[in-house]
């Protein structure tokens, strides 16, 4: 990829159209691949649902009716048999209701909302600062190289999970009982309630998942910043800045955007995790994460509060996993069949 | 090779160093300490239990006492005295002199236990865990990985990577719910929580009696912990055979006649698992964080639940302790693969 777009750059032939047949050719080796057209048509889904939650779902997902708690519909009971000596049924709740007489249906379409937020967010921080600190990496080069790259190091010895535990513990008991308004703490607590908890999710991720990306990108400045067309660039004058954005950056952004897809059902599963050892979102605010937790407890008695959430999750991971590696497949062919 | 293995043993230390900077850091900048409970305790009580564990010093002195505590031996001639505050990892007797190591502190949160009891009974349960975890992973995967690629583009290997992928898609979260209330609760073939093995261990971590009954309590969690390696395992494998199978040396094994058994097996795998080898390091990073889950699931007394406890708790040095165990085990982990990496593939072992 890189290579013929170097040999059309250093013989000066307009580049717009091969840059748009790169993307095109792409997209046609995707459409081919059926298990990335699944994947892409159940996230088409899942953001239809994302965005019309409120239709979609039948009452908000923290409305309480207490004596309906753990009521089943007649289908789950057929479903788990040995339900049926203790279970109360009802037909309000398509799914039934959670063991606080909350519908479970309505939670797990809002629960869509927190994870697909996570898909989003997630990549787009690890990129911002992974790919920054990369690009700077490659492109000075020399001392300042090997100092980033071993803080990196570093930053990979450090248990992940650990470190995002103590984080989260930081950050909710550090920025919770500040109440001067006007402070940076202030606020941020502010955007953390508001949200249900996921700004300190988004940070957590954010500080722990940019190394990835950053070893990678530094990989691929490092191939690249050596070749004609950069070499071209510099001899008719153009600055630091320009060739790092304008004619770096477009040459390897392929395996990037590769290796964030790859890597969101990564981030799901961290929030998931989060949320489920309870340093994640906020109760009542619908994680599949909390509601997996919730229902574990209740395991033995009524399974299907742990397994609806369950299959809701998994679903939406796989759906990541199959256009993702879908992706990589049609934006580099050569990489196909790999990790 | 020996300058090789110094400098990664001295990177480790390094390592070791900055994670324990940062914790110690992190965890004191959390508001509220050890003592302050729902209850508030009397102001001169709470300051003589913060002398006792020297918390009232200067942030630094703390740091320092911990570090000196942890790494320098202790050598006395008559026999130490055992208290709480004085528990060593590391105790033997040799000749008439007492050599004691690494102390790594009480426990707060409890009056009788220290971090090293901790050590002695409930990691050795965690690494039962991550060890069949891999096990599984490796048996299943590998094997599949060598189907899918011989039995390249036919129903098999569609049928593999489609499994795989589920595999991958699958958190232990998502899985181990769905093993306990198929297996444990509709099914009622094993046990939903608890572990078959309680200390002491034969060499610090083998369980005493090894009893079909620990099986049926350890199945489902290795199976929850390894699918998702298994998963990992048999795509690497395929793909890391499929590029080894299209090399010249092995046109030329055939060529010589060898049977196909003995291509595949000699010198087609033999390469094919060198990149294997080479994840396994991230893997076991990987399997032991995982254990935490696994543990909260299944309910098992392994090093897990004192992650969440003792950060709530502010107990520091289980923080500490627990928190510089996970990073040993991740960074020796990477040592002993990069050696073996090493060691299996020449090109490197020259640089």
């Amino acid at each position: 990829m890189a290579t013929a777009q170097a040999t059309h750059k250093s013989v000066a032939m307009p580049t717009m159209r091969k840059e748009t047949n790169l993307w095109i050719d792409s997209l046609r080796r995707l459409v081919h691949n059926r298990a990335a057209v699944v994947g892409g048509i159940i996230l088409l889904a899942l953001l239809f649902v994302f965005i019309f939650a409120d239709l979609v779902a039948i009452q908000p997902y923290d409305r309480q009716v207490p004596q309906d708690n753990n009521k089943m519909p007649a289908w789950l009971i057929a479903l788990f048999p040995s339900t049926s000596n203790y279970a109360k049924v009802t037909s309000k709740y398509p799914m039934g209701a959670d063991d606080l007489g909350r519908d479970l249906w309505s939670r797990v379409i809002y629960g869509t909302r927190i994870s697909l937020s996570v898909a989003l967010v997630g990549p787009l921080l690890a990129f911002l600062i992974g790919t920054t600190y990369g690009l700077i990496s490659g492109f000075i080069g020399g001392r300042v190289d090997d100092v980033m790259m071993r803080i990196v190091d570093v930053m990979y010895a450090f248990p992940t999970l650990l470190l995002i535990i103590i984080m989260m513990a930081f950050f909710r008991s550090s920025f919770s009982g500040i109440a001067e308004e006007g402070t940076l703490a202030y606020t941020l607590n502010g955007i953390d309630s508001a949200t249900g908890g996921m700004l300190f999710i988004f940070i957590g991720i954010g500080l722990t998942s940019w190394m990835g990306n950053a070893r990678l990108t530094r990989g691929q400045v490092l191939s690249v910043r050596e070749k004609e067309f950069v070499e071209a660039a510099r001899s008719i004058g153009s600055g630091n800045r320009r060739i790092m954005f304008q004619h770096i950056f477009p040459n390897i952004i392929g395996p990037i955007i590769v290796y964030e897809t790859l890597a969101i059902p990564g981030y799901i599963a961290f929030e998931a995790f989060l949320s489920f050892i309870g340093l994640g979102v906020n109760p009542p605010t619908p994680s599949w994460g909390i509601m997996i937790a919730d229902g574990a407890r209740n395991i033995r008695t009524y399974p299907h509060l742990v397994l609806l959430p369950a299959l809701a999750l998994a679903v939406t991971m796989f759906a990541f996993n199959f256009l993702g590696d879908g992706m990589r497949d049609a934006l580099d062919p050569r990489m196909r069949g790999t990790q | 090779m020996g300058r090789f293995i110094v400098r990664r043993l001295l990177w480790m230390f390094l390592v070791l160093f900055v994670v324990s900077l940062i914790t110690f850091l992190l965890m004191h900048g959390v508001p509220g300490g050890p003592f302050d409970s729902e209850k508030a305790l009397p102001a001169e009580i709470k300051k003589n239990l913060e002398a006792k564990y020297h918390l009232n010093e200067p942030l630094w002195r703390q740091y320092l006492f911990y570090l000196y505590d942890v790494t320098v031996p202790r050598v006395t001639t008559e026999k130490p005295s055992t208290s709480l505050l004085d528990s060593y990892l590391i105790e033997a007797k040799l000749g008439n002199v007492y050599f004691r190591w690494m102390n790594f502190g009480p426990s707060y949160a409890s009056k009788t236990r220290t971090v090293n009891d901790i050590f002695r009974d409930n990691l050795p349960i965690s690494f039962q865990l991550g060890i069949l975890a891999v096990i599984f992973a490796l048996a299943i995967g590998v094997p599949l990985g060598v189907l899918a690629a011989l039995r390249q583009n036919t129903w098999v290997d569609y049928l593999t990577m489609g499994v795989a992928i589920f595999g991958v898609s699958v958190p232990a979260i998502v899985l181990a719910p769905i093993l306990v209330a198929l297996f444990a609760v509709e099914l009622r073939w094993l046990p939903a929580t608890g572990w078959g093995a309680k200390p002491p261990f034969l060499l610090g971590f083998i369980p005493a009696n090894l009893a079909p009954d620990f099986f049926r309590y350890a199945l489902l969690p290795a199976i929850a912990l390894g699918m998702a390696g298994s998963a990992v395992f048999a795509r690497l494998t395929r793909a890391s055979l499929l590029q080894v199978i299209r090399e010249d040396f092995i046109r030329t094994a055939r060529a010589k006649g060898l049977a196909e058994r003995t291509v595949i097996v000699r010198h087609a795998l033999r390469n094919a698992l060198i990149p294997v080898t080479t994840i396994i390091g991230p893997y076991f990073a990987a399997v032991v964080t995982g254990t935490f889950v696994i543990e909260l699931i299944f309910g098992i007394p392994g090093l897990g639940r004192y992650f969440v406890t003792s950060v709530t708790n502010r107990d520091y040095p289980v923080i500490m302790g627990t928190i510089l165990l996970y990073a040993f085990v991740l960074v020796i982990a990477n040592v002993v693969v990069d050696i073996v990496y090493a060691f299996l593939d020449p090109r490197i072992r020259v640089q």
